[in-house]
């Protein structure tokens, strides 16, 4: 295993466009690491460029402390996870996740000892003699992963894994891949355009756009404090709001009246004529639910709501807004960027499931102005990001991470269940 | 027809319209189409052939995203003649967010297993030819910008070709359609294809029962598949310097090339630019049909490369046996001769001898292949009697089967209808039923 060093990386195309312009990363000796954005953002090219399908511009790509821009993808010892895993419906289980071990000719021991491994994290042992029709769908893409375990590769590589599988698959294969990543703590380059995957899964998530990096945080510091509006509009489901608001002072004038901000958020913002204030919809409530001692520390108001959609374990209501027409091109901008087919000019809001707001009627809403951000609508920056805040919650996200490795080297030093170097079972195919 | 369905359909036939485009792949049943069973190995979707319109189609579900890009590196490849499959419609189903895509299934075509396992056990020059196409076929689309992703035995159809293969890519799902590949995605598709093909003969080894002992040779010969690609690759990419005016080796170059079947789209010679007064030979190659277009040329017979290369040694050799008059084929002028010794030999030799050889093995597969099967079973056979056997001698060892076993007219088996074939042993059966159920059972 090993850590993943990238140093400006460029990728230009011989028309010129850049698809990756400068990033610069350093992936973690066993972290999950994830990149994420919308197409056309890098992120594949960035991954291709780790594993050596595309020549690197400029720049250094560095694996284990070696520089190999150089080397063929073979060189590398990398591997990429269910790119190609045909599993072969006459060979056993075992002789399938053997099967890359026989290719390099290695000696049965050997290959023995690394099946016993890869079957005791992937809970196969019972199913190593069978053939592959016999796996239900999920068996069968963790004997997929147990090919690539055998291999021992310096690090896992995932495009879109789960893009061309069906969504009860797709939710099963997301935690086996976190599981197992936790348990074998393999460093880990995941590729995906879905946010759900990108949160759930990540220590700590890239967020690219046009070839360039915008933030690279744990899930947690992306969504609290994002670096700008991309950022804050990219993560999250529903999104985050951007209401349009003009600076008065320590107070913002929106389309939902007017919001009061702290003194550290109004410092932030002076000097600034309009700003967008992003809120997300959880930081919004049914004012009726919201108890006296709680109100003050935000602002109410009351709109007309268009539609509400009930969930049952949660609700959400919708209030359009007029914005000015600068801004409202930007949002929609950034709507398209997005790939999102959502108008900005309509705050999501959840409310909560009992509240009895109705569409078509004016309501009182209450938002926690503690946790509103404000974006320079110009550049897009966060002008409220509390750095030090973000920061500390990746280290805290960094370190649990080490507790969990820690946890699993213990339990793999003393394990309680079937130990590795067993006996193959009676009937595996040795060829 | 739900209107949750979108159809894009590149054939008018009426009748595979009709098909139930807005049901999951599935559900589909024999009161609604006529669909076959053929047994392709496990695949990581489901895949069914309704046979409609007098022609097979493959229609497989997958997700709309990967189904419509599937079917647009499909659409790209046949506008680049690369030989794939060809895509014929998409039908996205939008409430599931699945999609199903029809291919027209290639005539004449089988997959690997079908040839191996109808042949005498462990036959390498046999497996040979099939990796030779296959070495070919991925040399053929890197040129291209064609990365392939999952080159396996079991994603490719094959196709008899003189007494050569001809390899035809049939999933592109995981394909990438580039202006040029990087070194990196040539060697990485070649470590996919190597793997791939070595497990695909193992696979089927264990399937036949074949002995363990046979493993260790078929992962070599898997292995060779790379050495095949790389000695191709080098001949069509190598750009040598050369000295000015050192004629003899740029058309000892192009003829090389031409004998593998490339004709020379252009070629230049550049100066290196580092002093150095030698020139550096660049070679452009179009598609594989160097001998083909000539063919076509002198005879109007359209036919491929493999049996192209056959039928023009045929007819040089008929020529070089005619007398002086009629021999302006290779050389000098006389057009009119020329033209006469071509058609002597079509109206006098091909014609007839096709006809008789096609109907000796039993009219399968195209009359042409026929005809190049008689001309190398003829020599084969001639060549073990020491002496020449004569076309009836032949016929009648084409009729009776009775081939030299590692010839390429012994392929012709794998032409034959599944049906007529002998008994499968309880074994074989078994295990086909067992691929088959593999193939059917859909992830999830």
């Amino acid at each position: 295993m090993a850590a993943i060093e990238m140093n400006n990386i460029i990728k230009k195309y011989d028309d010129g466009f850049p698809a990756v312009n400068d990033v610069s990363l350093d992936i973690a000796d066993g972290e999950f690491m994830i990149l994420v954005g919308p197409s056309g953002c890098g992120k594949s090219t960035l991954l291709r460029m780790i594993v050596g399908l595309e020549d690197i511009t400029s720049g250094d790509m560095i694996i284990g402390g070696k520089r190999v821009n150089d080397k063929a993808p073979r060189e590398r010892n990398l591997s990429m996870v269910f790119q190609n895993y045909a599993l072969y419906p006459h060979l056993t289980v075992y002789e399938n996740i053997a099967f890359p071990l026989r290719l390099a000719k290695m000696d049965d021991k050997e290959v023995d000892r690394r099946v016993q491994e890869a079957s005791d994290v992937l809970e196969l042992h019972e199913h190593l003699d069978r053939k592959p029709a016999n796996l239900s769908g999920g068996q069968r893409q963790r004997v997929a992963m147990g090919r690539a375990i055998v291999r021992q590769a310096e690090a896992f590589l995932f495009d879109e894994p789960l893009s061309n599988l069906d969504a009860k698959l797709r939710g099963q294969m997301r935690t086996e891949i976190s599981r197992l990543q936790r348990r074998l703590g393999i460093t880990t380059v995941y590729v995906t355009h879905d946010q759900t995957e990108a949160m759930t899964l990540g220590d700590r998530v890239a967020v690219l756009r046009k070839g360039l990096l915008q933030q690279v945080a744990s899930p947690r510091e992306l969504y609290e404090q994002p670096v700008n509006l991309f950022v804050a509009g990219f993560i999250g489901s529903p999104p985050m709001n951007f209401l349009p608001a003009t600076v008065k002072g320590s107070t913002l004038e929106t389309p939902f009246g007017e919001v009061t901000l702290d003194d550290e958020k109004a410092r932030a913002v002076a000097g600034k004529d309009l700003v967008l204030m992003g809120v997300r919809p959880e930081y919004f409530e049914d004012a009726s639910l919201v108890e006296d001692s709680k109100r003050s520390l935000g602002s109410t108001f009351t709109a007309r709501v268009d539609v509400t959609e009930w969930l049952g374990d949660s609700q959400y209501a919708y209030i359009p807004f007029d914005a000015p027409k600068e801004v409202e091109e930007q949002l929609k901008e950034l709507s398209r960027e997005l790939d999102s087919d959502q108008l900005r000019t309509q705050a999501i809001v959840s409310i909560d499931s009992t509240s009895r707001i109705r569409e078509g009627r004016d309501a009182e809403f209450w938002i926690d102005t503690r946790k509103v951000h404000c974006f320079d609508p110009a550049s897009g920056d966060n002008l409220t990001r509390d750095a030090e805040a973000g920061a500390k919650l990746t280290r805290e996200a960094g370190e649990d991470r080490e507790a969990d490795l820690a946890a699993n080297a213990e339990r793999d030093a003393h394990p309680t269940s079937q130990g590795s170097g067993t006996a193959p079972p009676n009937g595996s195919t040795r060829v | 027809m739900a209107s949750a369905t979108d159809l894009r359909f590149r054939v008018s036939s009426p009748d595979l319209l009709r098909l139930p485009w807005d049901l999951p792949l599935e559900l589909w049943g024999p009161e609604t189409a006529d669909l076959r069973e053929l047994p392709v190995g496990p695949s990581r979707h489901l895949v069914r052939f309704p046979y409609v319109d007098g022609c097979l189609w493959a229609v497989k579900e997958l997700p709309e995203r990967v189904a419509g890009r599937e079917y647009s590196v499909l659409r790209q490849l046949e506008v680049k003649d690369l030989p794939a499959v060809r895509a014929v419609g998409l039908a996205v189903q939008h409430e599931s967010g699945n999609a199903l895509l029809v291919t027209r299934y290639l005539e004449r075509s089988w997959q690997f297993r079908r040839l191996l396992m109808r042949l005498p056990p462990n036959r390498p020059l046999h497996r040979a030819r099939l990796l030779d196409a296959m070495a070919s076929l991925l040399v053929d689309l890197h040129r291209n910008g064609v990365y392939w992703g999952d080159c396996s035995l079991a994603n490719t159809l094959f196709s008899r070709d003189g007494q050569r293969l001809q390899a035809w890519l049939v999933d592109a799902e995981t394909s990438e359609i580039h202006p040029e590949l990087s070194t990196g995605q040539r060697l990485d598709d070649l470590d996919i294809m190597v793997e791939n093909v070595a497990g695909g003969l193992l696979d089927l080894a264990m399937m036949l029962d074949r002995p363990t002992e046979m493993h260790a040779q078929l992962i070599e010969e898997a292995a060779g598949v790379g050495t095949r690609y790389n000695e191709l690759w080098d001949v069509l990419s190598e750009q040598p310097l050369l000295e000015f005016g050192d004629r003899h080796d740029v058309e000892g170059r192009i003829r090389r090339l031409n004998d593998l079947g490339f004709a020379v789209d252009e070629l230049s010679l550049e100066p290196t630019g580092s002093g150095d007064e030698r020139l550096r030979l660049k070679v452009t190659v179009a598609a594989r049909r160097f001998h083909a277009v000539e063919l076509f040329e002198l005879t109007g017979l359209e036919v491929g490369e493999g049996q192209a290369q056959v039928l023009l040694a045929d007819l040089h050799s008929y020529v070089a046996t005619l007398p002086d008059s009629a021999r302006g084929l290779q050389r000098g002028p006389g057009s009119v001769s020329r033209a006469e010794a071509v058609q002597r030999w079509l109206d006098e030799v091909l014609r007839p001898l096709m006809e008789r050889a096609h109907e000796a093995v039993g009219r399968l597969g195209d009359p042409v292949q026929a005809y190049c099967d008689l001309l190398e079973v003829r020599w084969l056979l001639s060549e073990q009697a020491g002496c020449d056997i004569g076309n009836t001698a032949a016929l009648e060892a084409l009729a009776n089967r009775s081939l030299p076993t590692d010839s390429a007219a012994m392929v012709v088996v794998a032409e034959e209808d599944t049906l007529e074939m002998a008994r499968p042993t309880h074994e074989q059966l078994a295990a086909l039923r067992e691929q088959t159920a593999a193939a059917g059972d859909r992830e999830g």
